[in-house]
């Protein structure tokens, strides 16, 4: 199991998408945390949160779904059940 | 007799259809096997099995002599590689990344064997360059290093020329060949290309219906291949009508052409046509190929 993740892990930092969606969400995470230290007396800190938490959650999402979906395409999974089983 | 795989009575079902029906089959070490057989045959549900894909519905196989059922299995099959329709690849990656999951993949700690792996496979120069831009041919090859990661005894290759081009598909064949003769790695290569399979097999297996019509080994195969004489002539009527009464049997392949399956006196049966004004134009002794013998035998069993 660990070098299928050792292996997933070398394959995740080739892909150009996994480091799109990291900047989307660190920007996200910036502009958040700037709307709440700028007006700090009216936004609560719960839905601040909730709100970036809601769109990680999309963002990983999407990005899973892809990663998972062209694993499955490009025979990656079949390759690794036959070297692993 | 030493057998890398065999399989014992081995059957597969898909609900109600039996796809794999007591397939005994046989792969003897540093072989390379053919397996032929027509589109839904079963060869790809048996490569499917042997690797561990699916199970089977009955019977059992053997690699390197220890059974399916066996918990060692899993250590045995670590010494095989395949490519199963279509090569693995990433195609974001290079050829050198793809070979370095590969690795991790198999838990080798060092990337040690991975230049000369690209070197058996002549892709050692393809630097920077991503899987995606690679031409089939190339992917073919990679797909192929992919499946020697680990150094395995035994390669299956399902349709591995299938979509190249002739000069990928010599490209193939050599890697193939030079493998074999230089590692000792066992194939097990199914294909549709009869005429390339039966310049690089050793051994042969038909596949129909689910079954092993039969097993031959190349030597084997050749002293069955029925020798024929084809004769091209003007007068397509009266040449048959002459070898009907001497009861010769032949093949129509044109108006003009005809194949004869027997050994006969040339002389006489030139003597003879040309007294029923028929001129031989052409004549040939050829030996008969894969293919002709393939559908002879698949013919034969279907009619059985």
């Amino acid at each position: 199991m660990i070098k299928l993740l050792k292996a997933g892990f070398f394959r995740l930092k080739k892909e150009v998408i996994f480091w799109l969606f990291i900047l989307s969400s660190i920007i996200t995470a910036i502009i958040l945390l700037n709307r709440l230290q700028s007006s700090y007396s009216n936004v609560v800190l719960d839905k601040t949160i909730y709100q970036y938490v809601t769109f990680i959650g999309i963002i990983i999402a999407i990005f899973v779904s892809v990663f998972v979906g062209k694993e499955r395409s490009e025979g990656i999974i079949r390759n690794k059940i036959i070297v692993r089983t | 007799m030493d057998y890398i795989l065999e399989t014992k009575n081995l059957g597969k079902n898909y609900r109600r259809n039996k796809v794999l029906n007591d397939l005994n089959m046989h792969i003897e070490k540093n072989a390379i096997y053919g397996l032929i057989g027509k589109n839904g045959a079963g060869k790809t549900t048996l490569i499917r099995l042997i690797c561990g894909l699916q199970k089977p519905t009955s019977g059992t196989y053997l690699i390197c002599g220890i059974s399916n059922k066996s918990k060692d299995i899993k250590k045995v099959r670590k010494r095989i590689g395949a490519i199963i329709e279509v090569p693995s690849l990433c195609l974001n990656m290079t050829a050198e990344d793809n070979l370095k999951e590969q690795y991790k993949i198999v838990g080798i700690p060092n990337y040690e064997g991975i230049s000369e792996i690209l070197n058996i496979v002549k892709l050692d120069n393809t630097g920077n360059k991503k899987v995606k831009h690679f031409s089939l041919g190339m992917k073919q090859r990679l797909g192929i290093a992919i499946a020697l990661v680990g150094s395995p005894d035994f390669i299956i290759l399902d349709e591995p020329i299938n979509g190249l081009d002739p000069e990928g598909i010599i490209e193939i064949r050599e890697l193939i060949i030079k493998l074999n003769k230089e590692k000792g790695i066992t194939f097990l290569i199914s294909s549709h290309y009869l005429d390339e399979l039966s310049k690089i097999a050793t051994c042969y297996g038909f596949l129909n219906n689910g079954k092993i019509v039969e097993e031959i080994s190349k030597k084997e195969l050749e002293q069955n291949f029925k020798k024929k004489i084809q004769i091209k002539i003007d007068n397509e009527k009266e040449c048959i009508r002459y070898l009907e009464e001497i009861g010769t049997p032949y093949k129509i392949i044109s108006s003009k052409t005809i194949d004869i399956y027997d050994k006969i006196n040339v002389s006489e049966l030139v003597t003879a046509l040309s007294k029923r004004n028929c001129t031989v134009n052409n004549f040939q002794e050829k030996d008969e190929t894969l293919e002709s013998y393939y559908l002879n035998l698949i013919g034969g069993a279907e009619n059985d």
